[in-house]
């Protein structure tokens, strides 16, 4: 059953993971091509102007891998919309194994951006030359790519898996708390001194970046080089 | 266990919009149900009660013997199903379709498989999306009878396909039955296709059954009377009395539809002071128009 | 056309010389004047000063007020501090004040501004403070329930430290002698000294210098090249960052032979190209040519006109040197460093720490190394968490409605 699960969710997603494959793949490679193309021009490459080149190249690596845990995620019960879950419905398997089987599945999917970026990381690392007190972190980089890419598809799947109603709740009720967070807290700061300090739309998004927040594993290192 | 399919007093609702009444069935073992109603009758709905695709609000189901929903992974397995829409991915071939689908079934017969894509003339390598809808309504056949089901639940499978396709469909099914002995649950709004193969007839309309029985009393004891003296109020008649309606400018003749007819029931009439003028045999088609007409409420008359 | 131009040329420089002698001559005299009634003006100014200071600061006025907030309080003494907290909270003061005291400044021994200082432990939110003389260091915390224990004892730490670097960095007298000591950069970042010496190792591993590579690569020669210890004080514009003795400062004539001990001819091209400054003054031809046409020479030249920091280890770098050997010295170790003021930087730090140079920096690199900064710490616990989160989600679509039609 997971290898029928894995063909479809291949099938379906194919077109749009080439692609991705190939960006997780030459994303190292171009973070790095800067400083080639400074060392070919004959220019020294200094420690911190490595690790300042690639500090601008940081924010893509986890945009990436958000981006690929989405359409894997959101992709993964097209066909079961499609077909009003019937299909699903009325085969001999319990709702634990299809979901256990379609959630491995795609994960098992997201193994293959991984493995691109952790090649791409690897011949990135290989073609630089590294002066003394830095290294490269290919493994780290790529394992750190793959744990973000797996939780925004663990998200995206539970999402997707409900009905446009959930989805639009959702989403409102975190409109609503964003709204009246920021608005909110303005005025209540004008009776409460209190709210002059407690910023609660700040508060929850270092709830959910600091740990145990779910997105935790964002906040941390990204680079491919670092001391 | 005499049944492969029973249902007591399942009920459902949908808001105001629909309600599945209190629906009792029951099909016999080794026997082709035929599910008769209108669109929007309730079939379809009534299906997924049973396939434990919908959880009823109330009522008892079993199937092959088994509950509905506890167990319904061992159900299902043996359970081939054709749903009303096409549950097939068009960026399959037949045959990745088939592999997919397989993969779910361990009672799954290859051999049995192959042989039905010749006789149904599939083309392994085609994809589903150039298929047309005869030959869609064909794999999805072949994808319900490949996993040798002992109960077969084909929903409208037939619906929009040409004749020719249609016969192919329904000749497979029924070799399936000859050979296998399984039971088949077929529901359909189209009677005259279900008149040769059914032994057994249910009819769904609004929500309610409203009528469950053998093919053969359904094709034979539907009448249409012409009767003259009708007594006023028809009381204690030995027959169903579906519907009673005056013969325009005939004077004191009316035409009844009757059901459950037999030949002494005539007798009745000599009794009330009427007489039976003809004594009319209705098709299925015709006694199934009926049979709705009389369940619906507003246009029951007598009875 | 030629001709009348030229005259007109002449005449109106000729003007202009006589106005600006002209000119001179009337600013000369305006500054006297000005100069004559500043004279006037300050000793009016300085009394009303007085008035006004005499009015608001009398000795009884700030006797009153410090009895009434102290009545209030107790106050406590915790190595050189004397800490002021509420009567509520003055056993959690005293505990948290003690650790940080034990953990991080046993071995100052000699700090003026600390023994001068009282140390104010109020909550933030509470507006009214409970001692209100002005200038006292100030502990503020954000409700002392809930504040975290460490985050308050790193509060504490830095205002010692922050106190301790005023003191240090202003001119004071210590047994005497006119002292300075800027060690209040060292580690400003948290009460965790292991972070602390994580970002040495930063700054250390990011430094461009030959020198500092073959420092962090084990070479010893390159680690006291870089931390500027073979510099003498003498003629220059290099100076040791932290320890300024008796208002002199360490000097160093620019010499090339160091720079390019130090430095890449690129290196040194890059120091030009980043200090803009070097453009300055008519400078930015020479400023072109050096970043931009690969003329080495003129590089040198524009350093050698230029004032600035050059020794490849920065001050916060080498001041964590300082912290080491003090560390190494035990009490009264700050005083030695002092002792004399003639001392070369290596003679100050080995007299601090009890220990011949080499050994010192052999020590200090070690510490530095040790504390290389994992760069994915914690990669793996976040993953684990991303993972939990992962099938917790999946849980959520096993709950699915979806999962039931109509």
């Amino acid at each position: 059953m997971y290898k029928s699960m894995l063909f479809l969710h291949w099938k379906q997603i194919k077109y749009a993971l080439i692609p991705a494959v190939v960006a997780s793949f030459g994303l190292p490679l171009m973070v790095v091509s800067g400083l080639g193309i400074r060392a070919a021009r004959g220019t020294p490459l200094e420690a911190y102007q490595i690790i300042g080149e690639l500090n601008t190249w940081l924010h893509w690596f986890p945009s990436l891998a958000s981006a690929l845990g989405i359409l894997i995620g959101l992709s993964a019960w097209n066909w079961d919309h499609a077909h009003n879950h019937v299909y699903a419905l009325s085969l001999p398997v319990s709702r634990f194994e299809y979901v256990l089987n379609k959630l491995l599945a795609g994960a098992t999917l997201a193994l293959i951006p991984f493995a691109g970026m952790w090649l791409g990381a690897h011949v990135a690392s290989a073609a630089v030359d590294l002066p003394v007190g830095l290294n490269a972190y290919p493994n780290q980089l790529a394992v750190r790519f793959l744990f973000a890419m797996l939780l925004l598809y663990g998200l995206f799947f539970a999402l997707a898996s409900g009905t446009k109603a959930t989805v639009l709740k959702l989403l409102t009720v975190v409109l609503v708390f964003v709204l009246l967070g920021s608005l909110g807290n303005e005025v209540l700061a004008d009776y409460y001194p209190v709210f002059e300090r407690v910023h609660m739309v700040e508060y929850a998004l270092r709830t959910l970046i600091e740990a145990p927040g779910p997105f935790q594993v964002f906040s941390g290192n990204w680079a491919l080089i670092d001391v | 266990m005499n049944s492969a399919i029973e249902l007591e007093g399942v009920g459902w609702s949908a808001g105001k919009a629909f309600e599945l009444q209190d629906v009792s069935l029951s099909v016999p073992v080794g026997s082709i149900y035929g599910f008769l109603g209108p669109n929007g009758s309730g079939k379809t709905t009534t299906i997924r009660m049973f396939m434990g695709m919908m959880k009823p609000e109330r009522g008892r189901i079993s199937v092959l013997g088994r509950s509905v929903p506890k167990d319904m992974k061992q159900i299902l397995g043996r359970v081939g199903y054709v749903p009303e829409r096409p549950h097939v991915y068009p960026a399959l071939t037949v045959a990745e379709q088939i592999g997919v689908h397989s993969a779910h079934y361990e009672l799954w017969d290859q051999g049995w498989c192959n042989e039905l894509i010749d006789r149904l003339g599939l083309d392994p390598t085609r994809k589903i999306a150039r298929m047309s809808k005869g030959e869609t309504g064909k794999l999805l056949l072949l994808l319900a009878l490949s996993q040798r089901p002992e109960l077969l639940v084909l929903d409208e499978p037939t619906d929009g396909l040409d004749p020719v396709v249609r016969r192919d469909v329904l000749t497979a099914v029924l070799d399936y039955v000859s050979e296998k002995n399984a039971t088949v649950f077929i529901s359909s709004h189209l009677v005259h296709e279900l008149e040769r193969m059914c032994d057994w007839v249910g009819v769904m309309d609004g929500g309610r059954l409203v009528a469950e029985l053998p093919m053969q009393h359904f094709k034979n004891g539907i009448k249409r009377l012409r009767v003259a003296n009708a007594p006023e109020s028809a009381v204690e008649v030995p027959f169903t009395l579906l519907s009673r309606t005056p013969d325009n400018g005939r004077g004191s003749i009316e035409t009844w539809i009757v059901r459950d007819w037999e030949a002494p029931m005539r007798h009745y009439f000599d009794g009330v002071g009427a007489t039976v003028r003809d004594i009319i045999d209705l098709d299925l088609e015709e006694g199934f128009v009926e049979l709705l007409r009389s369940s619906r409420p507003q246009h029951t008359n007598g009875g | 056309m030629r001709w009348p131009a030229l005259a007109l040329a002449l005449l109106l420089g000729a003007t202009s010389a006589h106005g600006q002698e002209r000119h001179a001559d009337v600013q000369a005299a305006q500054v006297e004047a000005l100069k004559a009634e500043i004279d006037r003006l300050v000793p009016l100014v300085e009394d009303a000063q007085a008035e006004v200071y005499g009015r608001f600061h009398r000795e009884d006025d700030a006797d009153r007020i410090l009895s009434a907030a102290l009545a209030a309080v107790d106050t406590f003494e915790v190595g050189l501090l004397s800490v002021i907290a509420p009567e509520g909270h003055s056993g959690v003061a005293r505990e948290m004040f003690e650790e940080v005291w034990r953990e991080h400044f046993t071995n100052v021994d000699v700090s003026p501004a600390l023994t001068r200082a009282r140390f104010v432990f109020q909550r933030s939110d509470q507006r009214v403070p409970i001692y209100t003389a002005r200038g006292e260091p100030r502990v503020t915390v954000d409700g002392l329930g809930s504040t975290e224990r460490d985050e308050f004892l790193a509060r504490i730490r830095a205002q010692i430290a922050t106190t301790m670097q005023h003191d240090l960095t202003g001119a004071y007298v210590v047994d005497g002698q006119r002292r300075s000591l800027a060690v209040g950069h060292w580690a400003p970042h948290s009460a965790n000294l292991d972070q602390n010496w994580s970002w040495v190792y930063r700054r250390i591993a990011l430094t461009k210098s030959i020198v500092s590579r073959a420092c962090i690569s084990g070479d010893l020669a390159g680690c006291k090249s870089a931390l500027g210890l073979g510099i003498l004080p003498a003629e220059g514009r290099v100076r040791w960052g932290p320890i300024v003795v008796a208002g002199r400062e360490w000097k160093q004539p620019y010499d090339q032979e160091q720079f390019a001990r130090w430095y890449t001819p690129d290196e040194r091209r890059l120091i030009v190209y980043e200090n803009t400054n070097m453009a300055a003054f008519g400078r930015e031809a020479r400023w072109r040519e050096c970043v931009f046409e690969d003329a080495y020479d003129v590089c040198d030249d524009l350093l050698e006109d230029s004032y600035g920091e050059y020794v490849p280890f920065d001050g916060p770098t080498r001041t964590s040197l300082l912290a080491f050997a003090v560390e190494q010295g035990g009490r009264g170790a700050w005083a030695r460093v002092f002792e004399d003021p003639t001392w070369t930087p290596t003679q100050a730090l080995e007299n601090a720490s009890g220990l011949s140079i080499d050994d010192l920096v052999r020590g200090w690199r070690s510490r530095v190394l040790a504390a290389q900064p994992p760069a994915y710490g914690g990669l793996f616990s976040s993953g684990a968490l991303a993972m939990l989160w992962f099938f917790f989600f999946a849980a959520l679509a096993m709950r699915s409605s979806r999962w039931r039609l109509g």
